[in-house]
């Protein structure tokens, strides 16, 4: 089962596409708080694609492809915008950046806490990012 | 009383015996984070040294609108602000627990409790 969901590269979009995640992972059904978690990696995913395309002042597309394979949910993030691989992260320690007043810098500590597995490529033009949450402990 | 609508955002704020309070009622993310930012400047600006934000309809919070508490510490700090922000949901209240914020960000359960906080 493929669900594929494309937005164009606007905040005002992410609603709609946590809402889409939502019901498809409702109608597997998979538990609670696996999907909140779930949700809330993919949002994070995408704001940074956004904020990205931003920058560049650059129109794109996200593409989103979820798919329930054996006891685990993957998910495909793809855009054309400039690369960026989530697995580089270096965690922030909070109270710095609260020192700092930063506003950014959680995102990605989310991303890493909520899924099991992040796999990143690139294939000429598209970056592929590749969620793999596990849906039993 | 001032009042900001998004599609899936709403947030009020009203000084009541001298502590700004802001009830949020809906999602926070990258594209509503700026009303939630606005709101909480307002309430560093204003006269009062006590900000209470009420989250009992809070159903979604990014990093986005995370941030706007975090870096908001700081000048609280420095000015001698108390904020606290009271009912949050089980999710979210994991979320501000997961990242090390409940470290640095008073969270309370009910009114009742952030209210002794800001008075105490």
């Amino acid at each position: 089962m493929d669900n594929v969901f494309v937005i164009e590269c606007r905040n005002q979009n992410l609603s709609k596409l946590r809402h889409y995640i939502n019901n498809v992972l409702d109608q597997i059904p998979v538990d609670e708080n696996i999907s909140f978690q779930l949700v809330m990696a993919i949002d994070e995913l995408c704001a940074n694609i956004i904020e990205h395309s931003k920058t560049n002042k650059v129109d794109g597309f996200i593409k989103i492809e979820l798919t329930k394979k054996n006891s685990c949910i993957v998910v495909k993030i793809i855009d054309e915008g400039e690369s960026f691989n989530p697995t580089q992260y270096e965690p922030s320690n909070v109270r710095d950046l609260a020192k700092n007043k930063a506003t950014g810098g959680l995102g990605l500590a989310i991303v890493n806490k909520f899924i099991d597995k992040i796999e990143y490529s690139v294939h000429n033009t598209l970056n592929i990012c590749t969620l793999y949450k596990n849906l039993v402990a | 009383m001032n009042s900001s609508v998004s599609t899936k955002m709403n947030i009020t704020s009203q000084i009541i015996n001298d502590i700004y309070q802001i009830s949020i009622d809906g999602e926070i993310d990258a594209s509503s984070s700026i009303l939630l930012d606005e709101e909480f400047e307002k309430g560093i600006a204003s006269s009062s040294k006590k900000i209470l934000v009420d989250c009992s309809h809070l159903s979604y919070i990014s990093s986005a609108g995370l941030g706007v508490f975090m870096s908001n510490v700081e000048d609280c700090q420095d000015k001698d602000i108390k904020f606290v922000l009271y009912n949050l949901n089980i999710k979210i209240k994991s979320v501000f627990d997961m990242l090390g914020l409940n470290h640095l960000i008073q969270i309370k359960s009910n009114k009742e409790e952030a209210l002794i906080y800001l008075n105490g």
